[in-house]
């Protein structure tokens, strides 16, 4: 399978998992920016361009909330997630753990 | 938040502002900020990894941070979410399937009663043909504008209609819209049958009233017969005959259930016999009753005019007759060596 194949489904397989951790982050406060190079440090490939406007779209469906801070030198959009934002991170993570399961349990019975 | 004014404008400053230009005025203060602090925030880290091989000027981080970014209108897309498309996903079948029936109802009906006015108006023939191709194009090209610009407002206006998507179900499919297959249509041609007999009908009733009650009376009330009366001699009883022949061929091959070599050659020949003496006789001016033609006098240009125009009709009604009875066969062998 070449690469270009297989780039597109993990891209798939990974797109709802930015939303999660980035819930998770946020339970600290955090700007764009930093959790961009978050994200990426912990292996989640996000471009700036996906996330600068999930962060809004969450932040409209009330996951986030933000807050300007202007003690720094620049003026910085903080973001962190809610109670609401955390209850979906809750369900998201236990969808996780039931998909990861089922696909071992398909995986071992199909060899 | 910067105070921009007493100095020059940077090109982060212009790029911020033409991002602004694109979104509503209630969102444009704080997404501005937000592009601002995401070029600032690139620009940094940029500056930073340039630092170790080149000293990293920040004209030039600006420069690179600000092409990354890429259209401003399609960045404060992104941050509307809004739709980089004419007609999204959810009306565009709608949208087609209206489209290709309208055109295919709408174009044919006005090029008909285009023709046909403006031949009676005594335009020449090559004028009959240009207005019917320009009203046709003026036609289709309203039809697409107009409907396309109705789905555009309502796929991005949805709250101006208060329309849900679910309630536009005059499309809604279900499965009574399942086409036939092939083998299932084709047997027992019982739709072709009973076309003939309803076409033989209706040219013996054209033929017997045009003769004895047509709709033109010399000034002594005799009757004025549309077709040359002389015909009767031998071309219009062929033609009913060939009629006859005809409907009966179609009922025998509803019969056998599917069309063969046979019935495609005879029907071909049938189709020859009608077609072509018609056309000859149309085309040197012998089909219609002189006197019908003096009383009607629509002009000689006007005359020419429909006279092509039911010239080309005639000839393609008889090409396409031939050509569907040969597609019959095909599809109906094809059906038969699976």
């Amino acid at each position: 399978m070449s690469d270009d194949l297989s780039d597109g489904h993990l891209q798939e397989l990974r797109r709802g998992t930015v939303v999660l951790a980035s819930l998770l982050l946020l339970r600290r406060p955090g700007y764009g920016y930093g959790l961009l190079e978050a994200l990426n440090a912990h292996g989640f490939k996000v471009d700036a361009n996906t996330l600068y406007p999930l962060l809004r779209r969450l932040e409209q469906q009330g996951h986030l909330t933000s807050e300007w801070d202007t003690t720094q030198a620049r003026p910085r959009k903080f973001y962190r997630t809610t109670e609401q934002g955390d209850a979906l991170a809750r369900t998201l993570l236990d969808d996780w753990d039931a998909l990861s399961a089922s696909l071992k349990d398909i995986q071992e019975n199909n060899r | 938040m910067s105070d921009n004014r007493t100095r020059k404008p940077t090109l982060t400053d212009r790029y911020v502002y033409a991002v602004g230009r694109r979104v509503p005025r209630s969102q444009r203060a704080e997404i501005e900020n937000e592009v601002r602090e995401r070029i600032a925030d690139q620009v940094d880290a940029w500056t930073a990894a340039a630092a170790g091989r080149d000293g990293g000027s920040t004209d030039a981080a600006e420069r690179a941070v600000l092409t990354d970014l890429g259209d401003p209108d399609r960045l404060a897309a992104t941050y509307l979410s809004k739709p980089l498309q004419l007609l999204g996903p959810m009306y565009y079948l709608v949208w087609s399937r209206l489209l290709r029936l309208l055109l295919a109802i709408v174009v044919p009906v006005v090029l008909v009663a285009v023709g046909i006015s403006n031949g009676l108006h005594g335009d020449s023939a090559w004028g009959v043909v240009f207005g019917v191709i320009g009203v046709g194009i003026q036609t289709a090209v309203h039809l697409c504008f107009w409907t396309t610009l109705v789905f555009v407002i309502l796929d991005r206006r949805e709250e101006w209609f208060k329309v849900r998507r679910h309630s536009l179900d005059f499309t809604t499919w279900t499965v009574d819209q399942l086409p036939q297959l092939e083998s299932e249509r084709g047997d027992g041609m019982v739709g072709e049958a009973i076309g003939s007999t309803i076409a033989l009908a209706f040219l013996i009733a054209f033929v017997v009233v045009q003769q004895f009650d047509p709709w033109l009376h010399a000034a002594d009330g005799s009757a004025i017969p549309l077709i040359d009366p002389s015909l009767w001699s031998g071309y219009l009883p062929t033609m009913l005959g060939i009629g006859a022949v005809g409907t009966a061929l179609a009922w025998a091959v509803r019969a056998q259930g599917r069309p063969a070599w046979w019935s495609a050659v005879l029907d071909t020949v049938l189709a020859l016999g009608a077609g072509v003496p018609t056309l000859w006789l149309w085309m040197s001016g012998r089909l219609l009753n002189p006197s019908f033609v003096e009383a009607v006098n629509v002009g000689d240009s006007a005359e020419t005019a429909v006279g092509i125009v039911i010239a080309i009709v005639l000839a393609y009604a008889t090409v396409q007759g031939i050509v569907s009875v040969w597609r019959g066969l095909w599809a109906a062998n094809r059906r038969g060596a699976k």
